[in-house]
């Protein structure tokens, strides 16, 4: 039992009275109640900015400017003449500021994603899922959305150079080719590349290999699907992928996968994770993560079980074991990690067809092989596990294939290579000395988007066209050809791929002329565009029909090619040696070296996109943390290694040793340090570092102990904990909802931010409830599950019942709720919420699909301008991003190590209260109401008083203490400096036109992206003054949300999905006793515990 | 020694001068308001374009529509201007069009070698573009949309004033806040036949006041102008 005192300094969010005694936190300083987890709430902002250092302060120097400037204003008050710059000859069909949708596609992780592009007057602002390909249906992920910036970065390559005598001169295309082409025709040949799943590339592959026998093509990246591919030339013999049908699962059981997180499908895969659990539909699917870090996955699981990463394997020999025979019920006197197996053996056996057992890509390939046999034992395969032939596989691993490719660049059986893509020189394992290997070719060339480490070992580097500038192909996880088609002519005059090995093979004039073309549109190749001529050559098998031409169209038009997904194969299962089970997964760690994990770190995956400012300062769902990569390890194992929060410590494998900032992450096994990839590059750019610039480097490079024979786990490091201090930015204390007061309320009632309740009690709450009974008054039912928080709240409880016809949905289902609007105290006037307006918005967040994957963060910053800020920033509390997730620890009571905590999360951006508290305080009217609904925010008004960010209940209001806009969204500000007039304008490319931009000494907030309202009723008035259809608009955060649990709409029109969804019995506000009505209602999360397990898990914290 | 006093009478100019430094500060206030009113800094602005287009000639006297030119008016936010090949139509210089009837038409008959008309023929001949100055410029946090007005039966006249008796444009409206929300707020005094907002001569027909007139059009395409802030701040 923790001792709560009623000091304010010790306030915390750990409340008292949470049911089941359970704590809610989101620090380890606010379990501990240090005094530092309350500076945010005691400083709303902060502390504030500094004064300028020379000594002449900034309000004397406004004093005496005062005057000056009053004067100097009435010359310099009329705008600069602007410039109207109109096309000579306007393209067909283009309307300026009307922005036009094109489907265009770019991989990732060697998968094609089909997406959507938002263009304005030729310059892509925006990009989102294709909503007609399955795999995304209009959703998207965190590197989707930020691939804007990249597309845009300043950073990027502008040219081509040969490296002579050290110093890189710029050639032109003509130079480049000319000097590599004779090269590529002699012997010793090499080509490098990622794994990729474009069919031009794969035929040009061909091509170049039948062209001279004698050249040598390698696929290699950093985080790959080998592990998975070797697994199942294990499990079947030749090369197949798993490809899972989530949507029709029961049981899903995750070992060390992250399919909600960091995945190649992780936008498929967590649509169809939210379609399985639709608690209101009556179906709800169960969940087990059995993992070494702390994932996506692991924190919406109903069970998660963490095991050191040696310890899955054995662990998943054991399930196998346990599902030879029926594994019956559980046995509940089991200790608790084997009966959470006994469980999953016993839902899987049940759930027979409906299950899916899934293995990350770091596992060995063994563990894939076993889950192959599992899944089929279990006859999932054909059901829920999906099995497609890969035809163009390696023959090798990528780590193998490079292996052998350095031995004969060192051998000097090598005189040419040519890498295409990627950065091998920072991916590569530090044992093969690849860099080195590197430098003794005589010939070697970089395609690439940066000069990246690679670029610069290499003596020629070549320019390289964005994806979203160059035509291109590839297969979706669904196995259907996606096309790829340019947004924007290349930036910087860069080329493809696919351009590149046309070109070195000859065969450009023929993509010039690649038969006839339609002249009624304009997908004309030309010299600088002749991608579009090389794909039509590949897929001209593919869009055959009676008319091939108007097929390809059409194809080009949907992004995809109609009919092409991939089908499922059931090939045999091959005779499989594996080891047998043992209980070696039952062994606690409790002392001696720990062994360390690398994972893909969910910002900026392998490092590739270090350079976007976006990502870095995206708060990692789990640790919350920035522009850092940290050895996480929990306060068990950080207490027996001596590792403290915010120190360094020094992690050495033999002779190899790297100094990582300590970060102290409760709910990883006990013995394990988990790491992210990709941080440390020293020539990434101006944001994550450029050794030739002067700019330090983002975060720590892992590399020295990342070889290839510890890949993805070290299994014994020696550590060794430093007194210096690091400082990390870490965002989990910022922006917290005080609960002072709130937990005097919660004596009386229950009043949780984040609510859950038990799938058992909600589906008994639904047969005492059925739908169309919910406006019955029902108090004695509704009293059963008063304990497990399934509740409606309405806004009209405190009314009389005159009121409550105007409202009826809002029924009364949770006695307790009454009381939460103090009919004392509430001075509302009677029925002004039911007063007639045009239209009232308003939001709803589904906290049982939500994942917590941040996409609608990175979205909303992509939608409205949002500024990076740099990690000095972020470190005082000052980021910028309008949404935020608050993550929760959940913990027993009394427990002050956090051991095995269960995660609960809440996406957070303005409410948009009824009666909001900001607009009360604004001394100048720079937030007022609409009367739709919305709490306007006036940019042009504001004077900064911060006096609305202080009295917001919900903390989501942000403050722009610099003109962070003007530099810094891609350049933090040790390198802003170097930010020329030009790349400026770059930026300005990006920025959607539709939302002002902020300035120094403004307030922003959330405002339900009104641009995009005010644009829909425009065009319904121009369109006939027609009425705005149901849920014809859509914010930025419900358009990417991969889960689709953000819902906008009207909820006045009883059409709207948000109308039905406010009415739904899990729907409630936050802050209800602030009778601040806010228009957001969260959807509390429904949790589906396994009954046996229900005491010992994640259920019954909530 | 003595002290220097100012003798008695001084004191009657102690009011005159305090006086004086309140009339001289509230002269300032007033030059500094004045001064910085749309209405004063706006209103007139009239910028020298590079071609000398006269609207007088082509709207006026012509009968040109306006949306002629400014054709995406009742599309997009921007009412366009047009693209240099519109100017080419008539002014090409010596480019050929071809008819339907596969005739070629000459695009230069009007002043097809006037030295005025060069920045033209030069765009077309380039594919750059002309460098027209904005004569209407509100501020980049005004989100003003021209087919949600003009579609609604709100003139050009409205906002531009007569255009078509103008040699060079000048902007006759402060297009200030205030000045908008009069409008909002109004709206009865600048609706009419959606179909009539190029004609700039309109006048309501004789039975009827502008008032009645608009308030009956109003009425019929259900205009409820807002005066949210999110309107025209987003």
């Amino acid at each position: 039992m923790i001792q709560r005192q009623t000091d304010k300094s010790t306030e915390t969010k750990s409340t008292s009275n949470q049911p089941s005694g359970k704590v809610y936190w989101q620090s380890l300083d606010q379990l501990l109640e240090n005094p530092e987890a309350n500076q945010v709430i005691d400083h709303d902002f902060g502390a504030a900015a500094p004064p300028a250092s020379d000594g002449f302060s900034r309000r004397r120097w406004l004093q005496v400017m005062g005057a000056s400037m009053a004067f100097g204003a009435v010359t310099g008050c009329r705008n600069p003449n602007e410039k109207i710059t109109p096309f000579a000859f306007r393209p067909q069909g283009r309307i300026p500021g009307i922005p036009d949708n094109y489907s265009t596609m770019m991989e990732f992780g060697g998968m094609a994603r089909s997406l959507v592009a938002v263009s304005y007057d030729g310059r892509p602002v925006k990009l989102d899922g294709n909503p007609d390909h399955p795999d995304t249906l209009g959703c998207s992920d965190t590197f989707t959305q930020a691939t804007m910036l990249t597309l845009y970065d300043p950073d990027r390559s502008r040219e081509s150079t040969c490296t002579e005598d050290g110093v890189a001169k710029t050639k032109t295309w003509e130079e480049c080719i000319n000097t590599l082409k004779p090269l590529l025709a002699e012997k010793g040949v090499a080509i490098l590349s990622e794994p990729s799943s474009s069919l031009s590339r794969q035929r040009l592959k061909k091509s170049i290999l039948k062209a001279n026998q004698d050249t040598r093509w390698f696929e290699f990246t950093s985080v790959s699907s080998d592990n998975a591919q070797e697994g199942s030339r294990l499990a079947f013999g030749s090369v197949h992928r798993p490809v899972y049908q989530l949507a029709d699962a029961k049981v899903i059981v995750c070992i060390d996968a992250d399919p909600l997180g960091v995945d190649p499908a992780g936008v498929r895969l967590s649509g169809d994770f939210a379609k399985s659990r639709d608690a209101d539909h009556g179906h709800m699917s169960r969940m087990y993560c059995v993992e070494s870090d702390f994932s996506t996955t692991g924190a919406s699981a109903d069970h998660r079980m963490a095991l050191r990463f040696g310890q899955i394997g054995p662990f998943l020999a054991a399930l196998e074991d346990a599902l030879k025979a029926d594994p019956g019920e559980v046995d509940s006197s089991l200790p608790k990690n084997e009966k959470t197996l006994a469980a999953m053996a016993s839902d899987l056996w049940k759930n027979k067809g409906a299950g899916v057992v899934m293995v990350g890509a770091a596992q060995p390939p063994e563990v894939h092989a076993r889950a192959f046999r599992i899944n089929s034992m279990l006859n999932n395969i054909g059901s829920t596990v999906h099995i497609h032939k890969v035809d163009d596989a390696a023959a090798k691993p990528g780590v193998e294939q490079l292996k052998e490719l350095t031995a004969a660049m060192k051998d000097g059986s090598v005189t040419t290579l040519l890498v295409l893509g990627g950065n091998p020189v920072f991916f590569a394992p530090s044992d093969l000395k690849f860099d080195e290997a590197v430098k003794q070719v005589s010939n070697t060339a970089h395609l690439s988007l940066y000069r990246n480490e690679t670029s610069r070992v290499c003596q020629w580097h070549l320019n390289a066209a964005h994806p979203l500038a160059t035509w291109g192909d590839a297969r979706s996880y669904d196995g259907s050809v996606c096309i790829a088609q340019p947004m924007i002519a290349p930036l910087f005059g860069g080329r493809s791929e696919i351009e590149v090995l046309a070109e070195l093979l000859g065969e450009k004039a023929k993509a010039l002329k690649p038969g006839e073309h339609d002249n009624e549109h304009d997908h004309e190749v030309d010299e600088s565009n002749f991608g579009l001529g090389i794909v039509k050559e590949t897929l001209a098998s593919m869009v055959g029909g009676s008319n091939p031409e108007a097929t390809w169209h059409e194809s080009v038009k949907n992004g995809f090619i109609a009919g092409t997904a991939g089908k499922p194969v059931s090939p045999a299962l091959a005779d499989m040696n594996l080891a047998a089970a043992s209980d070696e997964w039952k062994t606690e760690w409790t002392e001696g070296e720990p062994e360390l994990i690398f994972r893909p770190s969910k910002q900026i995956f392998d490092g590739r996109y270090a350079n976007n400012g976006w990502l870095q300062e995206l708060p990692e769902f789990i640790t919350k943390l920035t522009w850092d990569n940290a050895a996480l390890v929990n306060p068990y194992t950080a207490k027996k290694l001596g590792l403290t929060q915010g120190k360094m410590a020094n992690l050495k494998v033999d002779e190899n040793q790297i100094s990582l900032p300590v970060y102290v992450l409760p709910g990883l096994p006990n013995g394990t340090i988990c790491t992210w990839l990709g941080y440390g590059r020293t020539a990434a750019g101006r944001v994550a570092g450029d050794a030739d610039v002067m700019v330090d480097s983002v975060g720590t490079d892992i590399r020295p102990l990342r070889t290839s024979g510890n890949w993805w786990s070290v299994p014994t490091v020696v550590t060794d904990p430093t007194s210096t201090s690091y400082l990390l930015a870490t965002t989990q204390d910022h922006f917290q909802i005080d609960n002072l007061g709130r937990d005097e309320i919660n004596k009386r009632v229950p009043n949780h931010l984040v609510r859950s309740g038990t799938w058992t009690s909600f589906e008994e709450f639904q047969k005492a409830h059925p739908h169309d009974e919910h406006d019955e008054h029902d108090q004695d039912s509704a009293s059963q599950v008063a304990g497990e928080e399934k509740k409606e709240e309405g806004h009209d409880e405190n009314h009389d019942d005159a009121e409550k016809s105007h409202d009826s949905g809002h029924a009364h289902h949770w006695p307790e709720g009454h009381h939460l609007h103090f009919k004392n105290f509430d001075l509302t006037r009677a029925g002004w919420l039911d007063e007639p307006v045009a239209h009232k918005w308003g939001m709803s967040i589904d906290l049982n699909k939500c994942t917590g994957c941040n996409t609608c963060v990175i979205a909303c910053q992509a939608e409205n301008n949002i500024p990076v800020v740099g990690k000095e920033q972020v470190s005082k509390g000052r980021e910028m991003q309008w949404m935020r997730i608050d993550r929760y620890f959940i913990t027993e009571q009394g427990d002050r190590e956090g051991v095995d905590p269960a995660i609960a999360h809440q996406p957070l951006t303005c409410q948009q209260c009824e009666k909001a508290p900001c607009e009360t305080v604004c001394p100048v009217a720079a937030t007022v109401h609409s009367d739709e609904g919305l709490n306007d925010m006036v940019y042009n008004r504001c004077i900064g008083t911060r006096y609305c960010g202080n009295n917001c209940p919900f903390k989501v209001r942000r403050f722009n203490y610099f003109n962070y806009t003007d530099a810094q969204t891609f350049i933090k500000i040790p390198g802003a400096d170097r930010l020329k007039k030009a790349d400026l304008q770059l930026q300005g490319m990006m920025m959607n036109p539709e939302v002002t931009i902020r300035s120094r000494g403004v307030m922003e907030k959330c405002t339900y992206c009104v641009q995009r309202i005010q644009n829909a009723k425009i065009k319904a008035k121009t369109e006939g003054n027609r009425e705005i259809r149901p849920n014809e608009i859509k914010p930025a955060c419900q358009d990417a949300c991969p889960t689709q649990a953000i819902v906008f709409g009207d909820i006045q029109n009883e059409k709207s999905d948000v109308h039905k969804l406010h009415k739904n019995p899990r729907a409630y506000t936050l802050l209800e006793e602030l009778n601040i009505y806010p228009r957001t209602k969260y959807l509390a999360r429904v949790v589906n515990p396994h009954p046996a397990l229900v005491e010992a898990t994640v259920a019954a914290a909530h | 020694m003595q002290e220097f006093h100012f003798p008695n009478w001084v004191n009657k100019f102690t009011l005159v001068l305090l006086g004086s430094l309140l009339l001289f500060g509230g002269y300032m206030a007033t030059v500094l308001y004045a001064a910085t009113l749309p209405t004063t800094v706006n209103v007139g602005h009239r910028p020298i374009q590079p071609v000398p287009f006269s609207h007088k000639l082509h709207a006026g006297t012509l009968k040109l529509d306006c949306r002629y030119c400014h054709n995406t008016v009742e599309q997009a936010a921007h009412a366009a201007v047009p693209p240099t090949e519109t100017c080419g139509n008539c002014h090409g210089g010596n480019r050929v069009a071809t008819n339907p009837d596969g005739s070629p038409r000459d695009l230069g008959v009007i002043h097809g070698d006037s030295p005025l008309l060069e920045p033209i023929r030069a765009s077309l001949e380039s594919g750059k573009s002309v460098e027209w100055l904005r004569v209407h410029d509100v501020p980049d946090f005004v989100y003003f949309n021209h087919a949600a007005h003009v579609t609604r039966g709100v003139s050009c006249v409205s906002c531009h004033g007569r255009i078509d008796k103008m040699e060079v444009v000048q902007q006759v409206e402060p297009l200030a806040m205030s000045w908008c929300l009069e409008c909002h707020r109004n709206p009865e005094q600048h609706i009419r036949d959606p179909e009539l907002v190029t004609m700039l001569d309109f006048v309501p027909p004789e039975d009827q006041t502008w008032e009645e007139y608009g308030a009956e059009w109003a009425k019929k395409l259900e205009i409820n102008p807002k005066t949210n802030c999110s309107t025209c701040h987003r």
